[in-house]
C-alpha cells in the first residue's frame, strides 16, 4: 500500500505561515528573476491566473483584485520542506521524497490507515502551518489520482482507494491524459484507439497496449489495476542534480558563460558529495530569449559522459567546458543557461577505469573534502576553483522576496 | 607506545543546547521580540524566543499569537471559557478579551528566552 502526501500550494503556504496578512487573498509566487508564476493560492487560481503566466501579463489584474506577488524564497521553502518530510518520516519511515512538496510512503494496509493519515495531516498543519492532501492506494499511480481527489476537499483531505468498484467509477471520470506518466503526445494516439479515460485504459487488451506503446505504458496500466510495479526509492536521493538560471542581463561571451556555468557545476558537485553520490555525466544547456523580437530563438543541449562516475569538481568543470564549446554560438544573446549532473548513484558502486589509479582518486577526494569542510566552517566560497568567478554579476532578481525566517538570524520573524 | 587517557572510555559528545531547549525540532521556530510589552514576563526588546508549535497552549502559557493579522507575544489565559491576552510592560498589566469579530489564533507556545550577555556592555539599571 502506498500513501502520497502532497503539500497544498506549497510555496504560498510557506509564506502564509509567517505572514498572516496573506490569508484569504490572491497570492502568487514568481520564478527566479520574477519572470512567471510558479505557485498560486486558491484565491489566485479562482482569478484564472494560470501556472507559468508571465508576471507582466497578470500584474495589473492581480493588484486590482487586492492580490500580491512574491519573489521565490527558496531558503524558506527548503527549510519548511525539510520539516514536513521529517514529520512524515516520524510516522512513515519508509519514505521516498518525490519533490520539494511531495512524498510517497510505503505502508502496511491496516484498518486505521485513514485515521493515521488524518492525524499526520493535523500534525503537519499545526507544526508548520502547511495543509497537505493525502492519497492512499495500492499503487503510486493510483495514489496520484487519489491525491487529486483529496485536494478540493475543504477538510480531512484524505482519499483512500480501497474498494475496486468505487475505484473503477472514479477512473472512468479521469481523462487518460491526466494519468501520471502519460505524456501529452501519447494522449491523441490513445484517443485514436478509443481510449479516453483511465478506466478505458484499464480495460484495454494488454497485447494491444504492449504492441502499440511498449512496456512503460503497460506498467502504468498495471498500476491503475492496483498492481504496484514502480520501484520505491527509499532513500530520497536525487537521480539528477540541476542548476540553471535565467539572467537579468543577457550574456554573450564564452568566457562569461564558462564562469557562470562553472559556479553552477561547483555548487551541484558540492550537493552531490553531500549526498554521498557520484555522477556519470553532465548536460549543458543554453538558450536565448524566446520572446526576443531582434533575434531568432536558439537553444541547444550537449551531453558529456565521463569515463567513470565521479564526484570531483575538476572533472565536471572540464566536461562542462567541452559541452559548452559544442553548443556555444558567437554573437547570440543568452538569456538562460544551466547544467545537470546525470546518472547519479551511490559513491563507489561502479567499476573502476583501468587507467586511473586508486591513489590519484584518494588524493583528489581528500582535497575536495578539505575544501568542502573549510567552506562549511568559514562560509560558502572561501576556497574556490581557479576557473570560478570572483564576483557573479548576475544577481538573481528577487524584488518581492520575504525574509528567510527560519535560516537567518538577521531575518527572524518579529513579534511584539 | 603511548598510554591511552584513563578518561577515554568516558568521553561523551559535548552538551548540546538544542537538545536541552528544543523538544520538537520540526515544529520549533526562533523569533525576535520587538518592544517591551512583556517586560513583566521577563522578555526584553531584542530577545530571541523559542516557539514550539507542537504544544497546545494552556491557560497561563506565554504564547505567540496572531491577532487581526499581527504577531504578538502575550500571556494566554482562559477566563470563564473566554480567551484573554495579558501584557505587562513592567509597570502595569493590560488585559485584552478576544472578541467574536477578532481574527485570532495561537501560533505557538514560547518555551525559552535566549539573551546573550555581552560582558563589556552590561547595563545594570
Amino acid at each position: 500500500m502506498y500513501i502520497l502526501i502532497d503539500c497544498d500550494n506549497f510555496f504560498v503556504s510557506c509564506e502564509r505561515a509567517f505572514q498572516p496578512h496573506l490569508q484569504n487573498r490572491a497570492v502568487v509566487v514568481l520564478s527566479n528573476n520574477d519572470g512567471c508564476v510558479v505557485a498560486r493560492s486558491n484565491e489566485a487560481k479562482k482569478l484564472g491566473i494560470a501556472m507559468g503566466s508571465p508576471y507582466f501579463k497578470i500584474a495589473e489584474d492581480l493588484r486590482a483584485q487586492g492580490g500580491l506577488a512574491l519573489s521565490s524564497n527558496y531558503e524558506l521553502y527548503a527549510d519548511m520542506s525539510q520539516r514536513v518530510m521529517n514529520l512524515i518520516k516520524e510516522r512513515f519511515p519508509n519514505l521516498e521524497i518525490y519533490s520539494i512538496d511531495e512524498a510517497f510512503a510505503e505502508v502496511k494496509e491496516t484498518e486505521s490507515i485513514v485515521e493515521e493519515a488524518l492525524s499526520l495531516r493535523n500534525t503537519i498543519l499545526q507544526q508548520t502551518g502547511i495543509s497537505v492532501s493525502i492519497g492512499i492506494a495500492p499503487s503510486k499511480t493510483l495514489c496520484k489520482i487519489a491525491g487529486e481527489r483529496a485536494k478540493p476537499l475543504t477538510r480531512d483531505k484524505v482519499c483512500y482507494f480501497h474498494n475496486a468498484e468505487a475505484t473503477a467509477k472514479i477512473l472512468s471520470e479521469v481523462e487518460v491524459g491526466n494519468v501520471w506518466g502519460i505524456g501529452r503526445n501519447l494522449k491523441p494516439r490513445l484517443n485514436f484507439l478509443g481510449i479516453f479515460t483511465a478506466q478505458d485504459l484499464v480495460r484495454a487488451p494488454a497485447g494491444l497496449i504492449r504492441r502499440h506503446f511498449g512496456i512503460n505504458l503497460e506498467k502504468t496500466v498495471m498500476e491503475l489495476q492496483g498492481i504496484s510495479c514502480l520501484a520505491h526509492e527509499h532513500n530520497g536521493e536525487q537521480q539528477s542534480l540541476m542548476c540553471s538560471r535565467s539572467f537579468e542581463h543577457e550574456v554573450q561571451t564564452f568566457e562569461e558563460l564558462r564562469r557562470i556555468l562553472g559556479e553552477f557545476t561547483d555548487s551541484a558537485c558540492q550537493r552531490l558529495r553531500r549526498q554521498g553520490g557520484e555522477a556519470g555525466g553532465i548536460i549543458v544547456y543554453l538558450s536565448t530569449n524566446r520572446f526576443s523580437k531582434n533575434e531568432e530563438f536558439y537553444q541547444n543541449t550537449s551531453f558529456i559522459g565521463l569515463n567513470r562516475a565521479s564526484a570531483l569538481t575538476s572533472k565536471f568543470l572540464k566536461a562542462m567546458e567541452q559541452g559548452l564549446r559544442e553548443i556555444y554560438r558567437e554573437g547570440k544573446h543568452y538569456k538562460r543557461a544551466g547544467i545537470t549532473l546525470t546518472e547519479i548513484r551511490k559513491r563507489g558502486a561502479g567499476q573502476r577505469n583501468l587507467f586511473e589509479t586508486e591513489a590519484d582518486e584518494c588524493r583528489e577526494q581528500k582535497l575536495l573534502q578539505a575544501v568542502d569542510d573549510l567552506n562549511e566552517k568559514l562560509g560558502a566560497k572561501t576556497i574556490r576553483f581557479g576557473s570560478l568567478s570572483q564576483e557573479i554579476k548576475h544577481f538573481i532578481r528577487r524584488e518581492h522576496r520575504s525574509q528567510s525566517y527560519t535560516t537567518s538570524w538577521q531575518e527572524l520573524l518579529k513579534v511584539h | 607506545m603511548s598510554f591511552g587517557s584513563p578518561a577515554q572510555d568516558f568521553s561523551q559528545p559535548g552538551l548540546d543546547l538544542n537538545q536541552l531547549l528544543i523538544r520538537h525540532p520540526n515544529g520549533t521556530y526562533f523569533v525576535r521580540m520587538e518592544g517591551n510589552a512583556m517586560l513583566g514576563g521577563g522578555i526584553k526588546d531584542g530577545d530571541l524566543l523559542l516557539v514550539d508549535r507542537a504544544i497546545k497552549a494552556q491557560s497561563d502559557n506565554i504564547v505567540v499569537c496572531t491577532l487581526n493579522k499581527e504577531f504578538y507575544v502575550r500571556k494566554f489565559k482562559t477566563h470563564q471559557d473566554r480567551p484573554l491576552l495579558l501584557a505587562h510592560d513592567g509597570k502595569e498589566t493590560k488585559r485584552y478579551f478576544i472578541k467574536a469579530e477578532d481574527e485570532f489564533s495561537i501560533w505557538g507556545v514560547v518555551t525559552a528566552i535566549i539573551r546573550p550577555l555581552d560582558p563589556l556592555h552590561v547595563h545594570l539599571d
